[in-house]
């Protein structure tokens, strides 16, 4: 009876503490809810796996750059070229072509590279410069943090949360070149709901003596629902509608522009189960869709023979033919979730699955198929553990499977060691693979006559194309200053690529027109050591940002197989590459300016070998502030002094102007 | 038939006496002993629980004589001069001015108790469970650690009329720099520029900023700017700050009874606002990430 009584005591003196300890926080305390759960508890960058370049809004707006691929340029190792007045080359630690399809961009967290060849058309986007909060650049693979594609690098563009946007915006931009953009942006809030809203117009008529303009409309909204604190969501959408002019690879086609339009629909959210652990879910769908066929002149007249003996040759009446170089649909569904915790030690971990569903249908790409698809599966993790007071270790793997690929492990480790307070060394490895594109795996570019005649094959897809493979190592060392803002970030590296994929002419096969066709295969590997790094000096209103790459690079590419011609390339990176950019405000002027150093390097696929070349921009802008209402304008000059060429040796950058003017509600 | 007795017998006259007696004895002990009430709002069940916490420890110091009741209780009980009144909590609803003897408020937020409340009582005193500001700045300040982020923030609404006076008066010394926000102004958009040179945010009492989304997107730029919060609650621990200058409920109720035994003893209180022992305690999972080393963890804490 006495037992019975002890246990009935110390169960309801447990109720009531229970009880006590929970309503402790009610009485002492106000509406709070978890805002710094597991999984946003970024890691200082000291005790970080990979080195991040931040560029924020204020580095942004004094670069002057009005492109997205420009404000790479800020980044040590990073490579960027205009391919044309449309279209961008973008590369890390070389191996650059107008195919940049080794990095993973994600927009809010949503990935934008394409299932056609893995790279990202950075005008269909969705989202304009002006909204963007940060740009977080992993500098090295990263895929089990990032997800796939992550290969070489990992640009993670941040748009700014609603609720923190000014009411309304406005501006208007108008330069040389036919450069026009107008954005309008709405902000809002309820006690649930923050909202924003952007309608943007942009126009420009790109590079001279080129058919490479561009004329696009964009929407986007970004919804933040917060009624329930402890699981938010965010919900994005995105709308771009456009053309562009399109340089003709073929010469027997009738030039024409390229539409283009993409939407997507992003949801993601956030269940807070405790201070310590939550669970995160990411859902997007991108659709992109563009067109740029156009009807052949008489094949007849392309092969140079007359219109009976091309029936007599092919059965077939004399005709034309429809193509074009970029016509395709493709979409991609991704659902993700990740659980994160945090132990009482400190020990941070992530774990996480996805599924990836990417389809492109295209008659131009795949003659008879005419459209493939694919599943991918990932399962990841990522764990930080400090192994000592001083001593910090980080792991990952993501192990990516897909219905075509076998399973494919792709690990990275690193230890930092913090030296003190300030300052730590890291080392690290990983391996990281990139899983061929639908295009890469899929390619089948053959023309048909109207009785199907084979006339022409122009790409073949290798069945037995592996994924590429990257190994890399880098030893880093970290600090910042206790006096002064200057911050640094030094790495040495050693990047090897192997299986790289390239477009080989294969010398044993001709199609009817005599020609030999490209195999989409692994013709090469890549090897690139150095040093880089950046140091930063920031106050609130004034940027000293100096970056640096001193490296080499080796390439071995077969241009042609069967028999195989092997081609060395020793530099596909500079071997130097430098930038200042400079932000200083004087009696309420911003003055920016900023200067870029490339050194020789050879651009692949349709680049060319470029001689080294300097580039110095430079703006100044002023605000004036009548209460709630913000006026601004700046005047922007890019490139000033002698055109350069950046890709090709056709193609020259020429000095750009232009003008803001922007009007902002607070 | 015969009725069974189970009762005494006794006379009307006897029962009269009585009862007249027993009246006389509960009126001459409620006229010359002094009582202790406890008072707490009723829609707060914890205040029950400290209520009786608050009992059973003046008990055990010799302090029988302790009634609890509710807020609503309290207005119909008529109480003596002598009577000392413990307010649990905010009760604002209820008149002060009922209660002539003296009162200890515990468990008050600043600004809770208004002047005129206090005015016409004799011996008076407030313990809140608040931190002062001195209290909380002790701790910012061992956020300083580099010359280009030393500049401690406190962010108030503009109707926090008497802490911004006292705000004021130490604004420019120590770093400190204050951000008044204004009806319909968000606090957290407001503070971003700031954030550059900010080595810490300080929260001080104030509604209007610290709680629902407005704390969130403040603890939320914090956090991205690398910049910690120092709290006065346990809850921004749990929110997302990285430190807190809090008291528990157990030292406030420590306090409170401190404040009793005094009466009891002398009567009289110190008619002054205090504040208990408090605690300093840092989320060392957001110092971690805002690279803060154990060391400077442990001064933290200990800079009571």
């Amino acid at each position: 009876m006495k037992i019975k009584k002890n246990i009935a005591f110390f169960l309801s003196s447990l109720l009531l503490l229970a009880e006590f300890s929970g309503a402790e926080n009610d009485l002492f305390l106000d509406d709070l809810p978890i805002v710094i759960s597991a999984s946003r508890l970024n890691q200082s960058v000291l005790t970080s796996p990979t080195s991040v370049t931040v560029i924020d809004k204020a580095i942004i707006e004094a670069s002057g750059f009005i492109e997205f691929v420009d404000l790479l340029r800020l980044v040590p190792g990073f490579q960027v070229a205009h391919v044309d007045g449309r279209r961008f080359a973008v590369a890390y630690h070389g191996l650059g072509s107008d195919i940049g399809n080794r990095l993973q961009v994600l927009v809010n967290g949503r990935s934008t590279f394409t299932p056609t060849l893995s790279t990202v058309d950075w005008d269909l986007l969705g989202i304009q410069l002006a909204d963007i909060e940060r740009i977080e650049v992993v500098r090295g693979s990263s895929a089990s943090a990032y997800g796939s594609n992550s290969f070489t690098a990992a640009i993670n563009i941040i748009t700014k949360p609603p609720a923190l946007d000014d009411t309304t915006y406005y501006h208007y931009r108008k330069g040389n070149k036919g450069e026009i953009n107008q954005l309008l942006r709405f902000s809002d809030s309820t006690e649930s709901i923050n909202y924003r809203f952007t309608a943007a117009h942009r126009k420009n008529d790109g590079l001279d003596d080129y058919s490479d303009s561009r004329d696009y409309d964009s929407f986007s909204l970004h919804t933040e629902f917060n009624k329930n604190t402890h699981h938010p969501v965010d919900l994005h959408l995105n709308y771009t509608d456009g053309f562009t002019g399109t340089e003709i690879s073929s010469s027997f086609l009738e030039p024409r522009d390229k539409d283009a339009r993409s939407w997507a629909a992003h949801v993601k959210g956030q269940k807070i189960l405790s201070q310590t652990q939550d669970i995160k879910w990411n859902i997007y769908h991108n659709d992109d869709e563009t067109n740029d066929l156009s009807e052949s002149f008489l094949l007849s007249d392309v092969i140079g023979i007359p219109p009976a003996t091309f029936t007599a040759i092919t059965g077939a009446p004399d005709q034309t033919i429809i193509d074009g170089d970029e016509t395709n649909e493709s979409s991609k569904t991704d659902m993700e979730a990740t659980y994160n915790s945090i132990t009482v030690a400190g020990q941070q971990y992530m774990l996480g699955s996805g599924i990836r569903y990417d389809t492109l249908r295209s008659k131009s790409y795949f003659s008879e198929k005419g459209k493939a698809s694919e599943i991918t599966y990932r399962i990841f993790g990522n764990s930080q553990a400090d192994l000592s007071d001083h001593v910090t270790l980080n792991t990952g793997a993501i192990y990516e499977h897909t219905n075509n690929y076998k399973g494919r492990l792709s690990p990275r480790a690193g230890l930092n060691f913090r030296t003190n307070d300030s300052q730590s060394i890291r080392l690290s490895a990983s391996r990281g693979y990139r899983i061929p594109s639908l295009l890469e795996r899929n390619f089948d570019k053959n023309v048909f006559l109207s009785n199907n005649f084979l006339i022409d094959t122009l790409y073949i897809s290798d069945d037995n194309i592996k994924p590429e493979r990257i190994d890399s190592y880098d030893i880093a060392y970290l600090g910042q200053l206790r006096s002064l803002p200057i911050t640094w970030d030094l790495k040495l590296y050693k990047d090897k690529i192997t299986d790289t994929i390239g477009f080989p002419l294969d010398l044993s096969q001709n199609d009817p027109l005599g020609n030999h066709y490209r195999l989409i295969s692994n013709n090469g590997d890549h090897e690139a050591y150095g040093i880089e790094g950046e140091i930063s000096y920031r106050t609130r209103n004034d940027v000293l940002k100096f970056h640096f790459n001193y490296g080499r690079t080796k390439t071995r590419i077969e241009e042609e197989i069967n028999p195989t011609e092997l081609d060395e390339i020793t530099s596909t990176a500079p071997n130097e590459s430098y930038g200042l950019l400079a932000s200083k405000k004087i009696d309420g002027w911003q003055f920016n300016f900023g200067i870029f150093y490339v050194a020789e390097a050879e651009w692949l696929n349709t680049g060319d070998r470029i001689e080294k070349y300097t580039r110095a921009d430079a703006s100044i802008s002023k605000k004036f502030r009548v209460g709630k209402n913000i006026f601004e304008v700046k005047i922007a000059t890019q490139n000033i002094g002698e055109k350069y060429k950046e890709f090709d040796n056709r193609r020259f950058f020429e000095t750009r102007h232009y003008a803001t003017l922007s009007y902002t509600i607070l | 038939m015969k009725r069974a007795t189970t009762q005494p017998y006794l006379t009307p006259y006897f029962k009269m006496k009585a009862i007249l007696f027993l009246f006389s004895f509960l009126v001459a002990c409620k006229t010359s002993f002094a009582s202790i009430y406890i008072t707490y709002p009723e829609e707060l069940i914890i205040y029950e629980q400290i209520a009786l916490q608050v009992k059973s420890e003046l008990k055990k110091e010799g302090v029988e004589d302790v009634i609890i009741l509710t807020a609503n209780k309290t207005k119909e009980e008529t109480t003596k001069d002598n009577d000392l009144t413990v307010f649990l909590g905010h009760q604002d609803n209820i008149g002060y001015e009922k209660i002539k003897g003296p009162t200890i408020f515990s468990f008050i937020k600043t600004n809770n108790i208004k002047k005129e409340k206090i005015e016409n009582a004799k011996y008076w005193s407030i313990i809140n469970i608040n931190q002062p500001i001195k209290n909380l700045l002790k701790t910012a300040e061992k956020t300083v650690k580099t010359q280009h982020k030393k500049n401690i923030l406190f962010i108030i609404s503009e109707k926090n009329t008497s802490t911004i006076k006292e705000l004021e008066s130490i604004e420019g010394s120590k770093n400190v720099k204050l951000i008044i926000i204004k009806e319909n102004e968000n606090a957290a958009k407001l503070l971003e520029p700031e954030l550059t040179n900010a080595a810490a945010i300080v929260a001080i009492y104030d509604p209007t900023i610290w709680s629902g989304n407005s704390a969130r997107w403040i603890l939320q730029q914090a956090y991205t700017y690398k910049v910690p919060v120092i709290g006065y609650s346990k809850a921004f621990l749990k929110a997302g700050a990285m430190a807190s200058a809090y008291s528990s409920a157990d030292q406030v109720i420590q306090e409170t009874n401190k404040q009793v035994i005094t009466w009891v003893k002398n009567k009289k209180l110190n008619n002054k606002t205090s504040y208990p022992q408090y605690t300093v305690e840092v989320n060392e999972n957001i110092a971690r990430a805002l690279n803060f080393s154990r060391t400077e963890i442990i001064e933290m804490e200990n800079s009571q």
